[in-house]
């Protein structure tokens, strides 16, 4: 018989599922909302694997949201449509909400969970988090570790631990001066990203740019932040724009790959559009208010 | 939100298939389940081009739970299938023409183990180098896909001296278009289940827009009497010409016939893709000529169409486009050449529009570039070519007299959405840009002059006292049930439950020909207008025996016959159940579309018209194209359902839109690319406008008594070249290949120079 029997393992504690993991030997995967797995499988581009260890019920991993002292954290197994409606994540982290908005459609964001979307390495909430320094926890042999998203986006190892949750230190008192998340596809939703970029600016009331974090991803790009355009914007000033010098330096940093649908010197202008554009209209704001 | 303006407010029933459709209880055929039914499923080659040297099934054969597997030696008639030309194989013999070719099909217990078994058969091919583009395919010393080489068809229109008439030009313009490989994206993929009966017969329950074209077919394959196989084919989960050809009823005929059981086959919508019809790809050159006047004094056109692996009706769609190169607009001189040709990327066949789409795409382009290069309006430079009441075809053919294109460009002229300012930029979001743009288009109906378009239906008074009207016409969406009822009712002003609905079933209709090229509204409006009468003779003259009232004192009413008086209803002489017991009142008639009397193959009669206008925005950062509003106005005749002709043209214009912005199979060395709804994609709510007035021109020429045009396709065709020509306005970027390229709309210097002036300094 060709056929394959899958088998699907519903652990109760992190512990057992240490001991699975060892036993089944490469042989798994770990689902929770299980929505990309099931397009790759459907796709031909990742074959199903013997066994699946949903996580569902290990305690330490449930879903939600919650405000600490100096950080916001965020259950792995929250889904985007939970995020998405937390008080917290509302009124703190306004570039992972405009991000979360864009991802497929609302049925699949009612399954689909914030963790998985970070173990794609190319979510579209990837570059969210990276504008936030967000840091991922993870469950392994080792028991818990803490790693920031930018290192492990870095790294490319196959993950062998599991990701439990995913932390915010730098969740600002106030709201920034800028913040953005836009992503643009081959239609207007339900649809794979091929520019995703995420922004933050804090600015003083003479438009000086005191901080910057930018990020660019989307497509099969695994998303970086931009320290040399965030150099840039810390030494300008909504006073004046020099709108093409930011974008040469967005193209210059930025570096995707081309695929079927898109050539990457697209991907690069419309980066640079994209966060240019938003540049453009904090300076509008300020030409209106002063 | 969409509004349809008429001249008449006119009733409008609920349609009588809505309610089970919206709340998605309706039942379709590969809804079906038979007790004991096995799978089917067939094994695609995989490859799109190479010699097929053997096919082996033993150990599919062998695994439990299979209980056939069938190649091309167990198929006792035809090894073929095609509506024109049956030269695609059921199953391939020596030669392996695309991806989705079949090779072998077989029934099991469940799908997954008939797809175990599917994986089982080793296909042993040697790889040729695919033919991936018809300019390969035309090369010399290519492989022939056929014995007669890899052209299937040609076409050639001359009318005067095209080389003298240059000279008379004062602007010409010369383009190359290209048009995308769409594909018809029905919710219901192909499938069907197929019963072996206790008598020997065969009952296939599978889409199709033609019943007895596929009976026809299948008895050729199985080497029966037409007669032994019985069709079941309505209702369909929408077809757009996708399922007009046949797909998986050859497979599920067999295998229920090798194995005496029933078998159903469904197919996954990976391998619709790869298996299925496409609209053809089509590039064509249009070099196009204005003398001083502004008149079109040279056209010429070559259109070179991909027409894939088989036949099917690549030939007809090539002889529509050339025809329709010339469409509306009379000209001095023309030349047009076509040619379609056979190619590994899978199969081009029927599709909603034709080949108009492509070539009005091209056409309306052509007149959108002479305007600006003449400065003459382009809305003024259609108006001073358009084709007057009597002028004789795109082919100089006779056609019947025909006013659409000029009654549609006057309506244009009152549009609001027309007289809003061309061009814009926004102030707040310089990125954004919107310019609007126009289109004109006519197009035939019924399928042309030399191919056989006939027509036919059935009245009859059921014992049980129903009115019922029996079309061999296929419900796949396009409310065709509901366009039959309206007229019911207009013919026998009796209520919904006095009448009965019956089609799609080869043993309950007679042969009413297809139900494409925008015909059957037109062809059972025909049927009634000449069948009524008779019937309702017969029907009166048997109650004048029974009442002793004049037969011509009585007309049909809700629930039975009246006795009238002065035009007004008076008391009930008998209910149609009593007149049912009198006698058996039945009248039947057969005909043939109107077609011109002149020899043209090809050449229509009837056509509808269509103007398109629309407004488009722009977004210069990312290239991305939106429609905010899509007006088309339609002169097709009288408005038979309201509903119904709003949801075509509505339905025409988004499927426009998205082989005008997105939607294209991407083909690899001749290997589909978007094998999947996420990466071949359809517009979804958000990209389609808001906003889709539809205007009806009802008037047609005096003594024109052929009634309503058929709309089933007519919102789609003009919808493209609207949209560059507005993409064109706003962003000043001229477009010759769909879908519109993103890449070639980004424009940051054009933004950011805009936006500079305004914030700094």
């Amino acid at each position: 018989m060709t056929m394959t029997k899958q088998q699907v393992w519903r652990p109760w504690t992190l512990q057992e599922v240490v001991s699975l993991t060892g036993q089944l030997d490469g042989r798994y995967c770990f689902t929770a909302g299980g929505t990309w797995l099931r397009t790759q499988w459907e796709a031909g581009t990742l074959e199903e694997p013997e066994h699946l260890i949903a996580v569902d019920r290990v305690p330490e991993l449930q879903s939600g949201a919650a405000v600490q002292e100096n950080y916001i954290e965020i259950g792995a197994f929250t889904t985007l449509t939970d995020v998405l409606e937390h008080p917290a994540v509302l009124a703190k982290l306004p570039v992972l909400v405009e991000a979360c908005k864009q991802i497929a459609a609302p049925s699949i964001r009612h399954q689909a969970t914030i963790g998985g979307n970070i173990c794609t390495r190319t979510g579209d909430a990837v570059p969210a988090l990276l504008v936030y320094d967000a840091v991922l926890l993870w469950y392994g042999s080792d028991g818990l570790e803490e790693e920031s998203l930018e290192a492990w986006l870095m790294r490319e190892t196959e993950e062998e631990r599991l990701l439990t949750a995913v932390r915010i230190y730098d969740a600002p008192e106030e709201v920034d001066d800028v913040v953005f998340a836009l992503k643009s596809g081959r239609r207007e939703t339900f649809i794979p990203s091929q520019v995703t970029v995420a922004g933050r600016l804090r600015i003083d009331p003479q438009g000086n740019v005191l901080a910057a974090a930018i990020a660019c991803g989307g497509g099969s790009a695994v998303p970086k932040r931009m320290p040399k355009t965030e150099s840039l914007f810390c030494r300008s000033s909504t006073r004046k724009l020099f709108p093409a010098l930011m974008h040469d330096e967005i193209k210059r940093e930025y570096d995707p790959p081309s695929d079927v649908f898109a050539s990457a010197e697209y991907k690069k202008r419309v980066a640079a559009n994209l966060i240019v554009g938003e540049w453009y209209r904090k300076g509008r704001d300020h030409a209106v208010s002063t | 939100m969409i509004t349809l303006y008429l001249h008449e407010q006119k009733r409008g029933n609920r349609r009588p298939d809505g309610m089970k459709k919206a709340s998605g209880r309706l039942q379709y055929l590969t809804d079906l389940n038979q007790e004991g039914q096995l799978y089917g499923a067939v094994k695609r080659a995989g490859m799109p081009h190479a010699v097929l040297k053997q096919v082996d099934i033993d150990e599919a054969r062998a695994l439990p739970g299979v209980h056939a597997v069938l190649t091309a030696a167990d198929v006792p008639g035809w090894n073929g299938f095609g509506i024109a030309d049956p030269n695609q194989p059921v199953f391939c013999t020596d030669h392996i023409r695309y991806e989705g070719d079949a090779v072998a099909a077989v029934a099991a217990d469940s799908p997954e183990t008939a797809q175990a078994a599917l994986n089982l058969i080793r296909i042993d091919a040697e790889p040729l180098a695919p033919l991936d583009s018809p300019a390969e395919a035309l090369k010399p010393g290519a492989v022939h896909l056929h014995p007669e080489g890899n052209v299937l068809h040609t076409t050639a229109f001359h009318h005067e001296d095209l080389d003298k008439a240059w000279e008379h030009c004062r602007w010409i313009v010369e383009e190359t278009y290209e048009t995308p490989r769409q594909m018809h994206g029905y919710m219901e993929t192909e499938g069907g289940l197929f019963l072996p009966e206790e008598d020997g017969s065969l009952t296939v329950h599978a889409p199709t827009q033609h019943g007895y074209k596929d009976q026809m077919q299948l008895a050729r394959i199985l080497g029966w009497h037409e007669a032994q196989i019985r069709i079941v084919s309505s209702p369909i989960g929408g077809s757009f010409g996708g399922k007009d050809e046949l797909n998986v009823q050859p497979y599920g005929a067999l295998l229920a016939l090798h194995t005496g059981r029933p078998v159903k086959i469904h197919q996954s919508r990976q391998e619709s893709v790869r298996a299925g019809l496409k609209r053809h790809p089509m590039q064509i050159r249009m070099k196009t000529g204005l003398d001083q006047h502004g008149r079109i004094a040279a056209h010429e056109v070559d259109i070179l169409s991909d027409t894939g692996a088989y036949a099917t009706l690549g030939g007809p769609v090539l002889q529509f486009a050339t025809e329709h190169a010339v469409g509306a607009y009379r000209m001095g001189a023309v030349r047009v050449n076509g040619r379609a040709v056979y190619t590994n990327n899978g199969v081009a066949g029927e599709f909603r529009g034709f080949g108009g789409n492509q070539v009005i795409f091209a056409l309306e382009g052509q007149l959108d570039r002479l305007a600006d290069k003449s400065g003459i309006p382009p809305w003024e430079l259609r108006k001073r070519n358009l084709r007057r009441m009597y002028d004789p075809g795109p082919l100089e053919q006779e056609v019947a007299p025909n006013n659409g294109p000029r009654d549609v460009w006057e309506a244009v002229q009152r549009s609001l959405l027309w007289q809003k300012p061309k061009r814009s930029r926004s102030a707040e979001e310089p990125w954004l840009v919107r310019g609007i743009g126009v289109s004109l288009a006519m197009h035939g109906s019924g399928l042309g002059y030399g191919i056989p378009d006939p027509a036919g239906g059935e009245l009859r008074l059921t014992k049980d006292g129903r009115i019922e009207a029996a079309f061999g016409h296929e419900e796949f969406g396009q409310g065709l049930l509901a366009s039959l009822q309206e007229m019911m009712l207009d013919h026998f002003h009796c209520t919904k439950d006095d009448i009965r609905l019956t089609i799609g079933d080869t043993s309950l209709v007679p042969p009413s020909g297809s139900s494409t090229a925008s015909r059957s509204t037109n062809m059972m409006w025909q049927a009634l207008q000449r069948m009524v009468p008779g019937w309702k003779k017969q029907l009166f003259t048997a109650v004048q025996q029974a009442s002793g009232v004049p037969a011509s004192r009585m007309e049909t009413g809700p629930g039975g016959i009246f006795r009238m008086e002065g035009g007004t209803q008076q008391e009930l002489l008998l209910s149609y159940q009593e007149a049912a017991a009198l006698a058996d009142i039945t009248e039947a008639v057969s005909f043939h579309f109107p077609v011109t009397p002149d020899p043209i193959i090809g050449g229509h009669y009837l056509y509808g018209s269509t103007a398109v206008i629309t407004e488009v925005e722009i977004d210069q950062r990312t290239g991305a194209v939106q429609v905010l509003e899509a007006e088309h106005v339609v002169a097709a005749g009288g408005v038979v359902y309201p509903i119904g002709y709003l949801g075509q043209i509505e339905g025409g214009s988004v499927m426009a839109l998205g082989f005008t912005l997105m939607e294209d199979t991407v083909m690899e060395g001749s290997v589909c690319r978007t094998p999947n709804l996420d990466t071949y994609l359809m517009p979804t709510i958000q990209d389609v406008p808001g906003y889709q007035p539809v205007q009806a021109v009802e008037t047609l020429p005096p003594g024109d008594d052929y009634g309503p045009r058929g709309v089933g396709e007519i919102g789609s065709v003009a919808l493209a070249p609207a949209i560059a020509e507005a993409v064109y306005q706003a962003s000043g970027v001229r477009v010759e290949r769909l879908p519109i390229d993103r890449e070639v709309l980004v424009d940051e210097t054009a933004w950011m120079t805009a936006a500079e002036g305004e914030t700094i300094g």
